[in-house]
């Protein structure tokens, strides 16, 4: 089925919000929005849902500083158990003061690393990855809203255009894809 | 709009207060003190008390000496007795004469009436020594405990002699406390909690001001309600510190003239070459400066926001800039040297570079947790509607990684002296470690797990009831922290949190709320003409 993808760009954020506010309101499904910097508040208005990203980096520390536990109770105390300023207990436990800024900075790299490399890779943003935006000058100054027609049945494509055109938009853009 | 202080409100804080005295009163008539016991090993691995204490008592040795034989015998226990007070020292000083009337040390050995063969070789032991004032009571009494205690053998098997011989002493070795040590130790904690927090509150305002900061404009006014108190604490304070120079409380060890008297017996080496800093007049001239300062830029800040308030403009803004951040500089070095003269100075011979960050960031995280519970609290009342959830998201936040700062801070100091284990260091976590254990680490898994764990969501830190019960929780246990850096100092190991402890909490608590609210409905709770206002009730995060 072939469907129609509406590009609205817009000179300035507060325009792009009042009029993703306005076709909200009319009932349009705003798809998506691409800007050069974070609008506060835009995925309350267009609905998007809010990122798991935080749940991912907790996972990631937690893999951290399970590994970092564990390989330090090998190294350590196992496999060739040190003299740990003095304190010859062996013991992890008894030496754990000595094993925590270790923890405290592997669990960090995991969370930190784990969650840009989802990051890139959820957004198809890795290095050398082709653009999705629809526009260059998206990363400019101009901010681009989508609006897919097969997501917005209640309307034409027509009707739609229109509506977007009430809004204080700088050019509209149409494509149709397969 | 201005914030109401009603009398329904007013009434209820005089309840409060009134309560918290009350339970105060009651712990104040039954505070005790404590003859100073340590745990003493012979060579042969006998281990015995040593009790000792220098000034007045209400009992006599001869006293003293009976009640724990007839405690002994109740228990099943007998106990050999030996005067360590050491004529020998201070003979021919008519001076030092007069001071030994008071002294009293005496070693108290216990022995399970089993091994009364062991006893007997001890106490044999004993007369050899050289010691001419040896009170051995233990044969006579210990005869008369072994007749008695053939029924009670079973029911104290459980306590080791020294178990139980403590236990008794901890009953026969308590007196009314003239001294009031306990009193004096809790209102240096009230006072420095509050005043901290008060403290806390200005560096915070100071903060927002050197940056430029928008997201907090909304708050302005509570933080200017919360330095309101600081007047009335440094004040509480500052009486606390002439009752310390002037001797009725005995808190700071360095105060005492004698131990800075190289000529005296009770000379203090170690701290010797500190005394420029720990003196009388370095302590009142940094006070000066601390108060003066402190309370200045209060005054300053606060008057520059209510001409704001009619006048308008970029101009005072720009002034609260560059006025913030003097501010910050200054604070930087004060906060510092405060808690060491005020706090670190409590446990004299123990030093640590980090404590002035430590002490900071307990202000800075209690401050925050005031602020979130009070605008909860008027939230309920109906007031601060222009608050929303970004703007509590924010101080949530801050509630958040302070408590890591605090974390942090703790953690480093802990772990810095631990490594290194040198015995000038470590004894101000041995001290802790042993009758603080529990209650310190309490104290540090309650505030670090409880907000990684609970305040790590998003949603949490937007949610009144999850806010306000860890926000409380949080509260409670940062005074336990000031407690814990003050008590081991200044009341050794007899501390408690009894009604004494309670009633003065919350007496403080009560005037602090009074006299915060009082401050805040003196002025609209929304500032006007700030440049950042508009951006400000737009927030969104």
């Amino acid at each position: 089925m072939a469907d129609k993808i509406i590009y609205a760009m817009y000179d300035d954020d507060d325009k792009l919000m009042d009029g993703a506010k306005m076709l909200v309101s009319k009932g349009i499904h705003v798809n998506e929005v691409f800007s050069p910097m974070p609008i506060h508040g835009i995925d309350d208005v267009i609905g998007v849902r809010h990122t798991r990203l935080g749940i991912a980096a907790f996972l990631y520390g937690l893999t951290g500083l399970m590994l970092a536990t564990l390989a330090m109770k090998y190294f350590m105390i196992d496999d060739w158990n040190m003299n740990i300023g003095g304190k010859p207990s062996f013991s992890y436990l008894e030496n754990l003061p000595a094993f925590i800024p270790i923890t405290f900075e592997f669990t960090v790299l995991c969370a930190a690393h784990g969650m840009s490399i989802t990051y890139l890779l959820r957004n198809k943003t890795l290095p050398g990855m082709p653009a999705t935006n629809p526009d260059p000058r998206t990363t400019d100054d101009r901010f681009v809203m989508e609006v897919r027609a097969s997501e917005n049945t209640k309307y034409s494509a027509e009707e739609i255009q229109k509506m977007i055109q009430s809004t204080d938009i700088v050019e509209l853009d149409e494509k149709t894809v397969k | 709009m201005n914030f109401q202080f009603t009398s329904k409100i007013k009434r209820n804080l005089f309840i409060l207060m009134a309560v918290g005295f009350i339970l105060f009163v009651v712990g104040f008539m039954g505070e005790k003190n404590h003859l100073y016991s340590e745990v003493v090993t012979a060579e042969d691995g006998t281990e015995s008390v040593l009790l000792e204490y220098y000034k007045e008592l209400p009992f006599t040795k001869e006293e003293f000496i009976s009640k724990v034989n007839a405690s002994a015998a109740e228990e099943g226990i007998s106990v050999t007795f030996k005067d360590m007070v050491s004529h020998d020292a201070h003979e021919g000083n008519a001076e030092e004469a007069s001071h030994e009337e008071h002294e009293f040390a005496m070693l108290l050995t216990p022995h399970s009436l089993e091994t009364a063969e062991t006893h007997a070789h001890v106490e044999g032991h004993e007369h050899d020594g050289n010691d001419h004032a040896t009170e051995d009571h233990g044969d006579s009494h210990g005869e008369e405990a072994h007749a008695e205690g053939g029924h009670d053998a079973h029911s104290t098997a459980a306590h080791s002699p020294m178990e139980t011989l403590e236990h008794i002493i901890h009953h026969e070795g308590a007196f009314a406390d003239k001294g009031h040590a306990r009193t004096w130790s809790n209102l240096l904690v009230n006072a420095f909690f509050f005043f901290g927090i008060g403290l806390g509150a200005l560096f915070f305002i100071a903060l927002q001001y050197a940056t430029e900061s928008g997201w907090g404009v909304v708050y302005k006014r509570i933080l200017e309600g919360i330095i309101g108190w600081l007047p009335v604490g440094a004040i509480i304070l500052a009486l606390i510190f002439f009752a310390g120079s002037m001797h009725w409380n005995h808190i700071w060890h360095w105060m005492d003239p004698d131990v800075m008297d190289p000529e005296s017996a009770h000379f203090d080496a170690i701290i010797a070459n500190k005394q420029p800093f720990l003196s009388q007049w370095f302590f009142w001239m940094m006070n000066v400066i601390y108060f003066g300062v402190f309370l200045l830029f209060a005054r300053g800040f606060r008057k520059r926001s209510l001409q704001e308030d009619i006048e308008g403009g970029t101009k005072i803004h720009m002034k609260n800039f560059a006025k913030g951040a003097l501010f910050l500089v200054l604070f930087g070095y004060l906060s510092s040297v405060m808690s060491w003269h005020w706090i670190m100075s409590i446990d004299t011979h123990w030093f640590s570079t980090l404590f002035g960050w430590f002490v900071f960031s307990g202000i800075w995280v209690s401050a925050t947790i005031f602020i979130l519970l009070l605008v909860f609290w008027m939230k309920g009342q109906g007031y601060l509607e222009f608050i929303n959830e970004s703007h509590i998201h924010d101080m949530g936040k801050w509630m958040f990684a302070i408590s890591f700062l605090w974390t942090y801070l703790f953690f480093s100091q802990f772990m810095l002296i631990w490594y290194a284990n040198i015995p000038e260091e470590v004894t101000y976590y041995l001290d802790r470690f042993g009758n603080y254990k529990w209650i310190l680490w309490t104290t540090v898994a309650v505030n670090f797990v409880i907000p990684i764990v609970l305040l790590m969501s998003r949603e949490a830190k937007r949610s009144r009831p999850t806010i306000m019960i860890i926000g409380a929780i949080l509260f409670v246990f940062h005074w336990v922290d000031v407690f814990i850096m003050i008590m081991p100092g200044s009341v050794f190991d007899h501390w408690a949190i009894g009604v004494l402890e309670i009633g003065m909490f919350v007496f403080f608590l009560g005037l602090f709320i009074f006299t915060v609210l009082r401050t805040l409905s003196k002025a609209p709770l929304l500032v006007k003409n700030h440049p950042y206002l508009d951006e400000n009730l737009h927030h969104h995060t």
